[in-house]
């Protein structure tokens, strides 16, 4: 639970002073937003049974949380309350949209935001979720491994968010000239810390028990996340020539995102080599970003969907089953087809939520507008969204 | 029926938040103030 505040802070500090609230909020109304929907249907559609044995999605049968009761569910985890299961899920699908909040910061309306929430939660993290981990889902019966999150969480999240940044278009700043550095460097270091403490819960947590594997994610997760930030902090230096604060942060998180979805299937060597491509590969996808015309505020793309792109695939290089033996090699251990099995995961993930974001966006649209106006998105979104400040002049 | 009723209350909020205004009038004109505030406390 502590993650998606400390996105929250994470974000607030990227942005400019006059849209910290409306940043923050963001992270905050999701938490409440999705609580309530993961309740009523959303934990259904994900992990509920499969609808017609397709492995497209859950059924309704779960609404309410009828059914889902304190008795351990074997399906998931045979040693935990069914609904310690749930909870724990909901904080995996509470901060995959919140994550999406970085690419449209600074320009989205909080009403398109609200409606966007909702749908893209309902229509593509819960399909994305039963895929991958519900009981029958088409990813998961193919072998695809995820240990906590790297396809269903940050490909999805990641990708979606370059499709909604290119969808919103750029912020009227980059036409204007206006400066856009973070407003707050040490609230970007302290949500940082706070993601980072919470993704031990987050890949720790997804061993399902306080064992060995839970250890060997541990390990890794925090690993990996340091060789990350090494790494990025290193480029950063070569690149701009000073030893950027904000780099080290990005490069952690970089490095906790590319861990997720192998830190219970690979050994502590692998995850610093992880840790090393990912801060190279993701840096790269910013400069890349750069020169592209979409305006992905907080590179969320760039960290998120391409470090997860690159957690997924070194999954299926780097797994080994001396680490879990209920999952599968990978290529250097001798089996080439799961580094296959985990590229059908990565593209189908890209492909669906990208095609699903915008279609979500465009009938949002219809609706609500996406964009503030010129007027208020100078304002800044804390005032023309929620007529307060964040720092009193007084 | 504990679950509709939990599901009405949910979507009868989340209707309100369309009907309800962006930001009263009121406070907009507070809001413009401020940056005015704030650039002379700068």
């Amino acid at each position: 639970m502590l993650m998606t505040p400390g996105l929250g802070f994470f974000y607030g500090g990227l942005v400019r002073r006059k849209n910290v609230l409306s940043t923050v909020m963001h992270s905050f109304f999701i938490l409440c937003l999705i609580s309530v929907q993961w309740v009523l249907w959303g934990y259904s559609l994900a992990f509920g049974p499969d609808w017609k044995g397709l492995g497209i999605i859950g059924d309704l049968s779960w609404i309410g949380l009828n059914g889902v009761g304190v008795k351990p569910n074997a399906d998931y985890a045979a040693t935990i309350p069914h609904q310690a299961y749930m909870v724990f899920q909901l904080m995996f699908a509470v901060i995959t949209p919140a994550l999406i909040s970085g690419a449209f910061a600074e320009r989205k309306r909080f009403k398109a935001f609200i409606l966007f929430s909702l749908l893209w939660a309902t229509f593509v993290y819960d399909p994305l979720a039963h895929w991958v981990w519900g009981h029958g889902g088409w990813l998961g019966k193919l072998g695809a491994l995820d240990f906590a999150g790297g396809t269903v969480v940050h490909i999805s999240s990641g990708v979606s968010a370059l499709v909604a940044a290119w969808v919103l278009g750029r912020r009227i700043t980059h036409t204007s000239g206006e400066d856009v550095e973070p407003h707050d460097i040490p609230m970007v270091v302290l949500g940082c810390a706070l993601l980072w403490f919470g993704w031990f819960g987050f890949n720790a947590g997804s061993a399902l028990a306080a064992n060995g594997l839970a250890v060997s994610a541990f390990v890794n997760t925090n690993t990996a996340a340091a060789m990350a930030a090494l790494t990025w902090l290193t480029i950063s230096w070569a690149h701009k020539g000073v030893p950027s604060v904000v780099g080290a942060t990005a490069g952690a998180v970089a490095g906790l995102v590319a861990i997720t979805p192998a830190a219970g299937y690979v050994t502590p060597a692998a995850s610093i080599l992880i840790g090393l491509l990912v801060s190279l590969v993701c840096y790269g996808a910013v400069m890349l970003r750069d020169k592209m015309k979409v305006d992905d505020a907080l590179d969320v793309w760039a960290v998120h969907g391409v470090g997860g792109t690159v957690g997924a695939l070194a999954t299926g290089l780097f797994a080994t089953t001396a680490i879990n033996a209920n999952a599968a090699n990978g290529l250097f251990y001798g089996n080439p087809k799961q580094l296959w099995i985990q590229t059908i995961a990565v593209v189908s993930a890209w492909v669906f939520s990208g095609v699903m974001t915008f279609i979500i966006l465009k009938v949002v649209n219809v609706f609500v507008p996406l964009r503030v106006t010129e007027k208020e998105e100078a304002m800044g979104l804390d005032l023309s969204q929620h007529s307060e400040v964040a720092y009193s002049p007084s | 029926m504990e679950i509709i009723a939990s599901l009405v209350a949910f979507f009868a909020l989340v209707a309100a938040w369309f009907v309800l205004p962006s930001a009263p009038p009121a406070l907009q004109a507070r809001a413009q103030s401020v940056p005015e505030a704030l650039a002379t406390a700068a």
